[in-house]
């Protein structure tokens, strides 16, 4: 069961049902059930059973944690980590059976090692850091132990965040789910439309451009630099917007249920500084990061001044990298991210003296170029990201110079019927529809603002009629599951 | 409560069943919807000609034929392999009863691996159960089809406007036999056709498209039992004849042509 599918909307519309006719003190319990069946039928079910463990060494450590000796705090606090790190590290296991593999062939014997390995790890990631961000604010004193158990669950297990976030911190979600739930109509009103642009940004642009996307980083070796960068180009916008509505759909979810989840994007792609870029993508984790990796890292190392926060950033973003997964791809996008802001933090200082100096400081101008840079810069580490591996990406570096004069080139020989002959299968109506769903779906919170502003009904229902209808008429419903799925 | 209910149900009546009618009534799908090629194709079997050679057949006699193509001589309304020869047989049905059939040839030309058809691909859902099913037709449909169409998961939904005219299909995909050979849904519908040309008074000749030079070696034996068992053999009498080969760098996928043009107006001179 997808976010795509009728059987999720039936199963949506269910839950919500039955979470209104239930009594306010059951509810919990409602949401925790519809939870884990979900679960269960998006990922594997024996899945279930690493959420139980990683929910009862959760809820037990924080108990221990606040009622224990200051003295043992410590100990408890990382023994109840390394539990949670052992579901986490679940999904290693392909990489550890493939070192031990590798060990064993330098070591000239050939050994077949039998590690168990799960055919999805799909959540995992998530509600592991959701976990050792609770741990870890129960231990700092900064949130009380939470002595519900089913809570705690739910907390951990809430079916629209469950398989990609948003990574939840404690004090902001356990609070809401003691709350008694009354039908709000502003609210639930909010929460459909909400899902339903999340529903556009994925079917009708995100999928969209995945096919081109799809097409050119499948067989980057038959293309050339022009539609090498145009797949690049539209991965760029494919991975924030399919991230991006999966986010909107969960948020719009929980709100049905009265509960608020952390607004994952801010206009990403109009950050002026790659570390602009990481306040306002996927913020629940940048804050993770931040929060629990960066500034302890950063005061750990504060006596090598500027050179420990550069230090702590490189291994804050390598670790970012392996989060997403081990391969070199993840690891030079990770590394990639943490040079840029190394390389920033060194140069700043000339940098600001320069644009004093030739009077851009402050300019729209600056402005603008600032955000063009960023974006080139993150759609670059992107390439490594997206590539099947390391030598398509480099194969895809090393040809995209080419790309820009190919392009103009294309542009004024096309022909009608092909979408300037670069893709393959990509029509001139499909690049037409991809466009400007791209556009509406980059421009969807002030068309939102705009719509709700409107005292026109018939205006508002009107928006609201194209947009669903959009969605089923222009929108792709090829199975193509969320990217960030896999992470 | 009551409020949001209300205007639930008055949205989704208004953008889940009127405005996809209109779409639907528009005829904007056969231009621009999924599996256009299928509504083209039914459009013109609801027409008439004075064409006395007329072609069915699936996406690879569209691309020697195609559909949106005029031509005095030669009326054409294949498409897609997904329609089986059920979903031709309902069009040639239409297509009798608008226009006299005396004197006429109609031509099936069809990929070898097309008669393995059995309602049971990817796109029947679009291409089939959408256009050529409904809660009207569904008590006058052959058991059989009917049984392939409720193997297809949500087929029902097809039924809905806002499914009518969405792109949205179950997910689907059963696997395919690999060698040629007739389905249970072809052959009756071979056969179907053969007794309309008999009531009809018009010729029915089976004819094979262009075929890749790989082709060449596939076992057509257990398809040609099959032919002759269900009393087929005239209707097939030109088609292992007929088929013509060309070397596999001409198809992009093994079975399109790369570039159907270059093989002329009427590559298989009909």
């Amino acid at each position: 069961m997808t976010f795509v599918s009728p059987a999720f909307v039936l199963f949506v519309a269910i839950t919500w049902l039955v979470h209104g006719v239930l009594p306010s003190r059951f509810r919990w319990a409602g949401l925790l059930g519809a939870s884990l069946i979900f679960y269960a039928t998006a990922a594997e079910p024996q899945l279930l059973v690493v959420l139980a463990w990683v929910t009862t060494v959760t809820y037990l450590g924080g108990l221990r944690i606040s009622a224990c000796d200051p003295r043992v705090r410590g100990r408890i606090y990382v023994a109840s980590l390394v539990g949670v790190f052992f579901a986490l590290g679940l999904k290693y296991l392909p990489l550890v059976h493939d070192a031990v593999a590798l060990l064993a062939r330098a070591l000239g014997r050939s050994v077949s090692i039998p590690i168990p390995q799960l055919a999805s790890t799909i959540g995992i990631s998530y509600f592991t850091l959701q976990a050792i961000a609770y741990l870890t604010d129960v231990y700092l004193d900064m949130l009380p132990p939470e002595r519900h158990f089913g809570r705690l669950a739910l907390s951990l297990a809430f079916f629209p965040k469950i398989l990609q976030g948003p990574i939840e911190r404690g004090g902001d979600l356990l609070p809401q789910l003691e709350t008694t739930y009354h039908f709000d109509y502003e609210k639930t009103r909010s929460g459909l439309v909400l899902f339903t642009w999340g529903l556009f940004k994925k079917t009708v642009a995100a999928d969209q451009l995945g096919v081109t996307v799809d097409v050119v980083y499948g067989n980057v070796h038959a293309y050339s630099g022009a539609t090498l960068l145009i797949a690049t180009y539209a991965y760029a916008f494919q991975i924030y917007l399919d991230f991006a509505a999966y986010t909107d759909m969960a948020r719009g979810i929980a709100r049905l249920f009265g509960i608020e989840l952390t607004r994952n994007f801010d206009r990403p792609y109009a950050a002026t500084s790659v570390a602009e870029f990481w306040r306002r993508w996927h913020l629940s984790f940048s804050r993770w990061l931040l929060d629990y990796l960066f500034r302890p890292l950063q005061i750990r190392w504060r006596g090598w001044r500027q050179h420990g926060t550069a230090a702590a950033i490189l291994a804050t973003f390598l670790l970012s990298g392996l989060w997403h997964g081990a391969t070199w791809g993840f690891l030079v996008w990770g590394a990639l991210h943490g040079c840029y802001q190394v390389s920033a933090l060194y140069t700043r200082g000339y940098f600001n003296r320069l644009q004093r100096r030739i009077g851009l400081a402050g300019t729209q101008g600056l402005a603008v170029l600032q955000v063009l840079v960023t974006f080139h810069l993150v759609a670059f580490a992107w390439i490594f990201f997206r590539a099947a591996n390391l030598r398509d990406a480099l194969h895809v570096v090393g040809n995209l110079p080419t790309g820009p004069v190919e392009l103009v080139h294309r542009m004024l020989t096309a022909n009608a019927h092909s979408s300037l002959g670069l893709v393959p299968g990509l029509n001139r109506q499909d690049a037409v529809i991809g466009s400007v769903a791209v556009v509406l779906a980059l421009w969807e919170r002030h068309l939102r603002r705009w719509w709700a502003s409107t005292h026109s009904l018939p205006l508002r229902w009107m928006g609201y009629g194209a947009l669903f209808l959009s969605i089923f008429v222009l929108g792709r419903f090829g199975g193509r599951k969320f990217i960030y799925f896999d992470f | 409560m009551t409020k949001f209910f209300a205007k639930v149900l008055a949205f989704l009546v208004l953008f889940g069943i009127v405005a996809p009618l209109g779409i639907l009534r528009s005829g904007v799908l056969a231009r621009f919807g999924p599996g256009s090629e299928v509504y083209l194709a039914i459009a013109k079997s609801r027409k008439h000609t004075a064409a006395k050679r007329i072609l069915i057949g699936d996406s690879v006699a569209n691309q020697l034929y195609p559909a949106a193509r005029s031509d005095p001589y030669i009326y054409a309304f294949a498409c897609s392999e997904s329609v089986s020869l059920a979903g031709r047989y309902f069009m040639l049905r239409d297509f009798i009863a608008r226009n006299d059939m005396r004197g006429t040839t109609v031509y099936l030309v069809y990929t070898p691996l097309s008669f393995n058809s059995d309602l049971q691909t990817r796109f029947t859902f679009h291409y089939f159960i959408k256009p050529f099913v409904t809660i009207n037709n569904w008590s006058t449909l052959d058991a059989v089809v009917r049984d392939r169409v409720a193997r297809v998961p949500w087929y029902w939904t097809a039924w809905l406007p806002i499914i009518k005219v969405s792109r949205w299909s179950p997910d689907y995909a059963p696997s395919q036999p690999p060698n040629p050979q007739l389905s249970e849904i072809s052959r009756l519908y071979l056969q179907r056709i053969r007794d309309l040309a008999q009531e009809n008074g018009f010729e029915f000749i089976v004819l094979a498209p262009v075929l890749a030079e790989s082709r060449r070696q596939d076992p057509y034996g257990e398809m040609q039992a099959q032919i002759q068992s269900s009393g087929l053999g005239k209707v097939f009498s030109r088609y292992f004849g007929s088929m013509r080969f060309l070397p596999d760098s001409a198809f992009s996928d093994g079975v399109h042509l790369h570039d159907p043009g270059s093989l002329g107006p009427n590559p298989l001179n009909l």
